[in-house]
């Protein structure tokens, strides 16, 4: 990290020497002076006032009087006041310059970029959400959309804290039980590759919209059934060139552990469960027990409970000869203890920073954007980073009066490594599955510890993983942006063609070391090599026409056609057994044996049509129309084609005269939309039968060669040649509220979305054989629900206060309404360790949690019955007659016998979890104080269940890893009685991890995700800013969950089923940063 | 007028963009349709693949449909426990148990992979017959590969029928799925009565006979007599899941088993290998002993999957251990104690060999230095090792690893070390799937995370199985002296070769690891009842281990009692009645086997579910 402290001393210095050379630059000055009032609220106190293009300005007093120093003629003074349009005046040659200022609706004549045209936010009737792009910046992260949390409306994200990992975004619920992923469309290249959210560089990002409903979003049709976000990036204005520059560096740590046991403890409890069993066994005697355990002694009091060494097993000092080590063949490890927190082992304090480099400026003629950007942040978890190199250049030439050519492209570089996220067998997850007996390192103090010694379970060592796995390198190249060519045909008539590109390429060589201190050590050591390539090309034309009729009637009318092609090509390439494992000896050539390859390619296409009518009369009464027509290559010809039409209205009340004078409404409107949207993520083969050719799955070694196969051919997929666009139809009510001399903002929404015909593949019956099945359009999914947003901006009466609040809150309802004819039919979540915790049905919330229910424990008196009413010991799960010391058939878990024929069977299981959350919010306030800023933001979900999977790791008996201490303390016995947590110890207990709701656990919370407070120094001569800050992000959490981290991630882009899974998850890091904001 | 020029063109580019609908045919990459092979190569490509899910993998399962059955015939019988510890793959641990419920997915992925078998069969068929009539392949070629097709679907229809019983019976011209939605076929008729796919299953068989060449110069091909093998098989456990009424169906009667078997014995071109172990050493892969056999194959460009897969997790548990994961399948007390026999006699126990007393070294930690020296164990003596008295069958140790008893050329099995965990599962270690030390790296996959998958073949079906089954029938014909004969010739060739000690070296000796191996042919069998348990017991000695034991004791009608005794003995020995091994598997108190019901696995819910939950289509078995 040396070097990157380097490269902040450098940048402060520069800094400094900025700030030291300006203060030098004086001129001539005279002082103009007048009063700022209102028309019909008179004088305004607190008024901002300084000369253009400087931090130079005063604040206008209680009678609205202001006094300021000017230098030259040709200064602009600026009069701004929250709630009322900012004015400029040209000094000239006055001295008193009095200035009535207009009470505003600035959010309303905000200008925000919608589908492929720009509309004023007042005109805007369908569910629209813009983002401050300021507030995104504050949260240090590889990608806008893990900065978007909590800040909009409908928009739910979930976080990957892998660095540069890829983040979940959901607008309104789940549409789909396919991918739900939103559209990107940045700078009118729409793309879907959620790794699109990391390899770009946020800093470049000028706006950013959400569009929600349909009204606003379908004219992208087909894709845009999960909404759009679209992403302007940032454009030249004419002007002189301006510099700026943000910077920041901080560090970061990982905060969660799980409370686990320590070598003496886990070896009491390995000694109960026994001592438990063997009792149940015997009729509840314990005579003639001994403990049998490779590394424990008999007895737990003694001194010699724990020994010397693991390996050789159980050893004691004086028994092993450690002058015969040899690795790999003669391992020696001694024992850890009191044992070896792995968590300690595993996470580091780590740095972060980010700084960009931004130019802008041009002439009317022509405009340019030029940024660099470097992101570097270093995982909380060891040997994980993610780093970003970015370079954008956006241009646009005013060739003619009615003629523009331009630009925008962002060429970046990032590579990384990180872990695979909530998996079993990361290295987090391999934390609490590591017993605490393993040492680090075994006696040589370079050679790893590991599970070779008996009965210290098959975890592998988490920093042995993090180590070794460090040089696999992800890089990736991205090319992003376009060319476009604009001219106004005719007056009101504007013609834009554009084509885009977006071009990822991917490589990364994996290596994987021999592991021979580990219980199931690899045979070989191993080198894979993955590329790939995506190219996306669209080309858009459009037309625009826009012309207000006889004053009151605006209409603006878009047509276009677009075209996308995509294409994807893979190649992978394997070698075993490589004489030496250094860096520069992992290629392919040098690997002795194992050759593999293998290679695929997928492409697909889209061609459309859509145009946009809207319409305003008086600025009161708006109308917007949209139609899209989409053919896409993934369906048969017979329904390539699908037709998204839309329509809203909207009233603006605030405009009527019967309105006029409302002191408590500045702006009131009414609005109503419905329309459709498609969605068509399925694979790009869904319509075709195929049959595939691969040495495993269809070679065979005919001829009893041994080493040899001869191909076969067998069916890969079968195809579904009817298949067509799922349809999501949204109905979107709301209103926008401004009040109280515009002080309160008030956006609400309620909706109503269904996706039809939604694309499901239906399970084929095994008796088809294993072929892919293709999606048909079967089911029905729904999602209700309200976006909330409220805003207050106030000021102190000196106006040298001024704060403002915003909250926003979303809640949606989702519902699986039908997946295919047959009520029956069922979509199971993931199979995780035999057992699945998860499915869909109709009528409940997708990917609903499914399982027995717990009342309380058993007591021995329980009987079960089999079908025919005869008494059974043991009826699944085999259970009640569990006996312990304590005695017969008690202190298991009861479940409820929920279809009461007596037996515990899978018809007792039922829903016992919705991951779905009740709400979500975000809340944000910023204070401002002479120079001084201070932001506070909070984001919390409330109401969503989670299964605690790690739970079945460490809470029970799966493997022979570590323990919680409060499987350690709290299970059942008969002083706990229903007290306890968990059931009697028993080491052959695999029941009580069937899921059930005992794993099922309240993920809501409430984080402070970002504090900062900043301090702009003010009225530096040639310096349009110069703030430093200082953040703490994520800064305490409330929580109830139990296990790492509430903010559980899906496991994959696309990957739905995984919802509310919580395998083991990279934790949630606090970080301390210090910034800078300069601008010239 | 330019600008009109210009709005003239790029309405024109419009126009032809939009007309180019060949711009949305974007054809799947890398695949093959199925017209493209009806070819001869095309139509034998497919048939190969029909024969590639032999080994149990696909893209569905990777042990759940081991060919070796180890799961369904071996764990949920009295050869073998789970093994390793408790949490790993608990729901074998709940098929041992017999209160596994029809969603555990072991049942929903044995089924889908066997069917997945039967549905290659049918393309092959499908597809032959598509290139037949538009004539690019002749009339033999075509009717070759059905034959083959047709033999394979029977071998897949027979392992599903053993394992869930009322099963369906899927030909080609069942469920193409070109018309959406898919047609079902299920395992009920009209009037709700489980069908019987057994009668389909031997046409096919017999269909395929009278085509295939008696003998086919590719080792895995099926030919005339190795389908006559598996038509054995099939007739074998027909009569006697028949007579036992697990199937509701009637019994062909025993003629055509005993004349397939008799022309097997006396036209076969099949001999015994001259030691017992040969069937189990990748060395003798598709040898003269072997009828049926799935090939495995390694270093072949996949990463294992095409060798012996189904099973890697049944080895030793260990880092220097071969295969190195995960100890499962763990020989049970009972078979040890099955293979004691009186040393004066060498005859094995029939009646009481569980109440005898075998030494183990359960809670006897591993020899410290074993490391330094793998051939010296000065910590345990194994039973047998010095002691003529202590009187064994020497397949004992080619059927499972004990401790102090060297394991093929690896070293001395240490115990404790190669055991995941003892306390739960016992001292034992798998044998028979494993592979010589020598073989590490070119006869095993070091590719992925195991190194145990091996070229070692599952030999399905053997001449030992055909003389036994049909030793079988002579002792139900009374015909003691054939029964006698053809016994004895299995219980002589068991004593030609034993394991052999070793020298610290490691170097082979002459002597045999136990004094006390002593396996005799039976003088005489003195009556049915006798001979009837010695054929018995002589085929639980001989495929020990080889995931046939469960399947055995149902057509033979004797489950519920044999398991319900092993299970109360397992859980709870009585106390004192010997000196050690007493309580071995307390996870097993209180299971039992429940007679009716536990002769067949469910049918798997999920499928059920798919045929939209309807008793109509897909009809649970009774009791579940």
């Amino acid at each position: 990290m040396q070097k990157s402290t380097n490269v902040l001393q450098r940048l402060a210095l520069f800094v400094l020497m900025m700030v030291f050379s300006v203060g030098f630059i004086m001129a001539q000055e005279r002082t103009v002076s007048g009063t700022v009032s209102s028309p019909g609220e008179g004088p305004l106190p607190g008024v901002n006032i300084f000369i253009q293009g400087t931090t130079v300005g005063t604040i206008s007093d209680l009678d609205g009087g202001y006094k300021l120093e000017v230098t030259g003629s040709d200064a602009v003074l600026v009069f701004s006041s929250v709630g009322y349009v900012t004015q400029t005046v040209t000094v000239g040659s006055q001295s008193v310059i009095d200035v009535e200022l207009e009470a505003d609706v600035t959010a309303l004549q905000e200008v925000v970029v919608t589908g492929y045209t720009a509309q004023a936010r007042k005109d805007i009737t369908g569910s629209v959400t813009s983002v401050n792009v300021d507030e995104l910046n504050e949260i240090p992260s590889a990608d806008f959309a893990e900065r978007l949390q909590g800040r909009a409306a409908g928009v739910f994200v979930g976080l990957d804290n892998n660095p540069g990992g890829q983040t979940m975004v959901r607008i309104r619920g789940f549409g789909t039980v396919n991918n739900n992923e939103p559209l990107y469309v940045i700078d009118g290249v729409p793309t879907t590759d959620v790794y699109a959210l990391s390899r770009l560089n946020p800093a470049n990002i000028e706006s950013m919209q959400v569009l929600k409903d349909a009204s606003s979003a379908s004219i992208y049709g087909a894709r845009a059934g999960n909404g759009v976000i679209i992403i302007t990036t940032k454009k030249g204005k004419a002007g002189k060139a301006k510099f700026t520059l943000n910077a920041k560096y901080g560090i970061q740590k990982a905060q969660n552990q799980l409370d686990l046991l320590n070598t003496q403890q886990l070896g009491e409890l390995e000694y109960q469960q026994q001592l438990n069993d063997y009792a149940n066994a015997n009729g509840g005697s314990v005579a003639g027990y001994t403990f049998n355990h490779a590394q424990y002694g008999d007895d737990p009091n003694a001194s010699n409970f724990i020994p010397d060494y693991i390996l050789p097993d159980g050893a004691f000092e004086g028994e092993v000869d450690e002058s015969t080590y040899s690795y790999p063949d003669n391992l020696i490890m001694r024992a850890s203890n009191p044992g070896t927190n792995y968590y300690d082992e595993i996470y580091e304090t780590a740095p972060i920073q980010e700084y960009n480099i931004g130019v802008s400026g041009g002439s009317e003629n022509g405009r340019y954007f030029f940024g660099l950007g470097y992101f570097d942040q270093q995982g909380t978890v060891m040997e994980t980073y993610f780093n970003r190199f970015s370079i954008r250049a956006n241009t646009e030439f005013s060739v003619k009066e009615w003629f523009r050519i331009g630009e925008n492209l962002e060429v970046s570089y990032n590579k990384g490594v990180g872990i695979n996220n909530n998996a079993e067998g990361n290295a987090v997850s391999n934390v609490y599955r590591a017993q605490p007996i393993i040492p680090v390192y075994d006696i040589s103090g370079v050679n790893w510890g590991g599970t070779k010694g008996g009965n210290t379970g098959n975890s592998s060592n988490p920093v042995a993983d993090l180590v070794r796995g460090k040089d696999n390198v992800s890089e990736n190249w991205r090319i992003f942006g376009n060319a476009f060519l604009e001219a106004d045909l005719f007056k009101d008539l504007t013609f834009r063609t554009q084509f885009g590109v977006d071009y990822t390429n991917w490589y990364q060589s994996s290596f994987s070391f021999k592991n021979p201190e580990d219980a199931e050590p690899r045979a070989s050591n191993q080198l894979g090599v993955n590329m790939n390539y995506v190219l996306n090309t669209t080309w858009t034309n459009t037309l625009v026409y826009n012309h207000t009729f006889n004053q009151d009637h605006r209409l603006n009318v878009l047509l276009g056609t677009e075209a996308i092609q995509n294409e994807y090509r893979q190649l992978y390439g394997q070698r075993i057994n490589f004489y030496v494992n250094d860096l520069d000896y992992r290629y392919l050539n040098a690997g002795e044996g194992g050759q593999q390859n293998s290679g695929s390619g997928s492409a697909w296409s889209m061609f459309s049509l859509f145009a946009k009518v809207n319409y305003s009369y008086k600025d009161k009464y708006l109308a917007d129309a949209t139609i899209r027509r989409d053919g896409s290559s993934r369906f048969g010809s017979e329904n390539r084609y699908g037709t998204f039409p839309a329509f809203s209205v909207g009233w603006r009340i605030s405009g009527e005269e019967f309105m006029s004078g409302s002191s408590w409404i500045n702006d009131l409107k009414l609005r109503a939309g419905w329309g459709q949207m498609g969605n068509q993520n399925i694979s790009s083969d869904n319509q075709y039968s195929t049959y595939r050719t691969q040495v495993w799955q269809s070679g065979y070694d005919i001829q009893g060669t041994n080493t040899s196969t001869v191909a076969g051919f067998d069916t890969g997929r079968f195809g579904n040649p009817f298949g067509q666009w799922e349809t999501t139809t949204t109905l979107d009510i709301g209103f926008d509220w401004t009040m109280f001399n515009n002080h309160l903002t008030l956006n609400f929404d309620w909706y109503d979305r269904t996706t039809t015909d939604m694309l499901f593949t239906l399970p084929l019956p095994g008796t088809q054989g294993d072929a892919s099945a293709p999606a048909q359009n079967v089911g029905e999914m729904n999602n209700t629900g309200i976006d909330l947003n409220i805003a207050w901006n106030g000021a102190s009466a000196s106006g040298e206060f001024t704060y403002n609040l915003g909250l926003n809150f979303s809640q949606y309802k989702n519902e699986v309404v039908s997946l295919s004819e047959n009520a029956g039919t069922t979509l199971l979540g993931p199979d995780l360790r035999q057992y699945r915790y998860s499915r869909s049905e109709a009528g409940q919330p997708f990917m609903s949690f499914w399982g027995l229910q717990r009342d309380g424990f058993t007591d021995g008196s329980e009987s079960f019955y089999n079908e025919d009413g005869e008494y059974v010991s043991d009826q699944y799960p085999g259970y009640y007659n569990y006996i312990s010391q304590y005695g017969e058939g008690m202190g298991r878990f009861k479940f409820v016998d929920q279809d009461g024929d007596n037996v515990i069977t899978d018809a007792d299981n039922t829903w016992i979890g919705n991951p779905h959350p009740d709400f979500y919010y975000g809340f944000n306030a910023n204070f401002s104080w002479k120079g001084f800023d201070l932001v506070i933001f909070f984001q919390g979900v409330q109401g969503n269940d989670l299964i605690n999977y790690v739970g079945r790791w460490v809470d029970f008996v799966q493997f022979q890893g570590n323990r919680t201490q409060k499987m350690y303390n709290s299970s059942w016995t008969p002083t706990l009685g229903d007290n306890a947590k968990l059931p009697v110890l028993s080491a052959q207990d695999n029941l009580s991890y069937l899921p059930n709701d005992y794993l099922v656990q309240d993920g809501s919370y409430l984080r402070l995700k970002n504090l900062m407070i900043g301090y702009t120094i003010p009225n530096l001569k040639g310096v349009d800013q110069l703030r430093i800050y200082f953040q703490t992000t994520n800064v305490f959490t409330i929580t109830n969950y139990e296990g790492l981290d509430p903010e559980v991630n899906i496991a994959g882009p696309g990957e739905n089923s995984s919802l509310g899974i919580d395998q083991g998850i990279y934790p949630t890091p606090q970080s301390y940063i210090l910034g800078l904001n300069f601008g010239f | 007028m330019k600008k009109i020029l210009y709005f003239g063109y790029v309405l024109l580019l419009g126009v032809i963009v939009s007309c180019g609908d060949d711009f949305l045919d974007k054809p799947p990459l890398g695949v093959v349709g199925e017209s493209q092979l009806a070819t001869p190569s095309g139509v034998d490509a497919v048939l190969i693949a029909a024969y590639s899910v032999l080994d149990g993998i696909q893209g569905i399962t990777t042990w759940d449909a081991a060919p070796s059955n180890y799961v369904f015939g071996s764990i949920a019988s009295d050869d073998a426990y789970k093994g390793t510890d408790e949490g790993d793959q608990a729901p074998q641990t709940d098929i041992e148990r017999y209160v596994a419920p029809p969603s555990t997915g072991y049942f929903d992925n044995k089924w889908r992979t066997v069917y997945d078998g039967i549905s290659r069969c049918n393309d092959a068929i499908r597809i032959a017959g598509q290139a037949l009539a538009a004539g690019t392949i002749t009339q033999s070629h075509h009717d070759q590969v059905v034959a083959e097709a047709k033999a394979l679907r029977a071998h897949y229809h027979f392992e599903n029928k053993i394992v869930y019983g009322n099963i369906p019976y899927i030909d080609e011209t069942v469920g193409t799925p070109e018309g959406l939605p898919f047609s079902v076929v299920g395992n009920v008729d009209e009037g709700g009565n489980y069908t019987d796919a057994w009668p389909d299953i031997v046409r096919d068989l017999t269909d395929a006979i009278a085509v295939l060449p008696a003998t086919n110069p590719d080792k895995g091909r099926v030919s005339g007599w190795k389908a006559k093998g598996i038509l054995a098989q099939v007739y074998v456990h027909w009569i006697g899941r028949a007579n036992s009424g697990i199937d509701p169906t009637t019994s062909p009667g025993v003629a055509p088993l005993k004349a397939v078997l008799d022309d097997i014995l006396n036209n076969g071109p099949f001999q015994l290998m001259p030691n017992y172990f040969d069937n189990y050493r990748i060395a003798y892969n598709n040898n003269q002993e072997s009828l049926w056999e799935v090939q495995a194959s390694v270093n072949d460009g996949s990463s294992g999957e095409n060798g012996n897969y189904a099973d890697v997790l049944n080895f030793p548990y260990g880092s220097n251990a071969p295969g190195t994961c995960c100890g499962f399948h763990q020989a049970s007390q009972n078979l040890v104690n099955a293979f004691l026999t009186d040393p004066a006699t060498g005859l094995p126990y029939l009646d009481d060999f569980n109440d005898r007393d075998f030494r183990w070294d359960q809670g006897i930690a591993s020899y410290l230095d074993w490391g330094t020296d793998p051939w010296v164990d000065p910590d345990f003596v194994p039973y047998g090792k010095t002691d003529p008295n202590e009187s064994i069958d020497p397949r004992l140790d080619w059927t499972l690893g004990r401790r102090g008893i060297p394991y093929l050329d690896w070293q001395l099995h240490p115990g404790d070390a190669w055991i995941r965990k003892q306390a739960y599962a016992g001292p034992y270690s798998a044998k028979k799937n494993v592979y010589y030390k020598s073989e590490e790296g070119s006869l095993t996959s070091q590719t992925g995370w195991t190194s145990g998958s091996t070229a070692n073949d599952v030999r399905l079906i053997k001449l030992s199985h055909i003389m036994l089954w049909r030793a079988e029938i002579a002792v139900e014909e009374s015909d003691l002296s054939t029964a006698l004969d053809l016994v004895n010739q299995i219980r002589v060739r068991a004593a030609n070769e034993v394991v052999l000690d070793r020298t610290t070296a490691g170097v082979e000796t002459a002597v045999p690891a136990c004094a006390g191996y002593n396996v005799q042919p039976y003088p005489s069998f003195p009556d049915q009842d006798y001979a009837r348990k010695a054929v018995r017991h002589e085929i639980r000695l001989e495929f020990g281990m080889e995931g046939k034991r469960f399947f055995d004791l149902v057509r033979w009608g004797v489950a519920a009692e044999v398991l319900n005794d092993y299970l109360a003995m397992e859980s709870s020995r009585p106390k004192g009645t010997l000196s050690v091994n007493e309580n071995r598997r307390s996870y097993l108190a209180g299971t039992t086997f429940t007679a009716g019901k536990n002769e067949r696995y469910p049918i798997p819910q999920n499928q059920i579910d798919i045929m939209n939950g309807s008793s109509e289509i897909l009809k649970q078995n009774p009791g579940f």
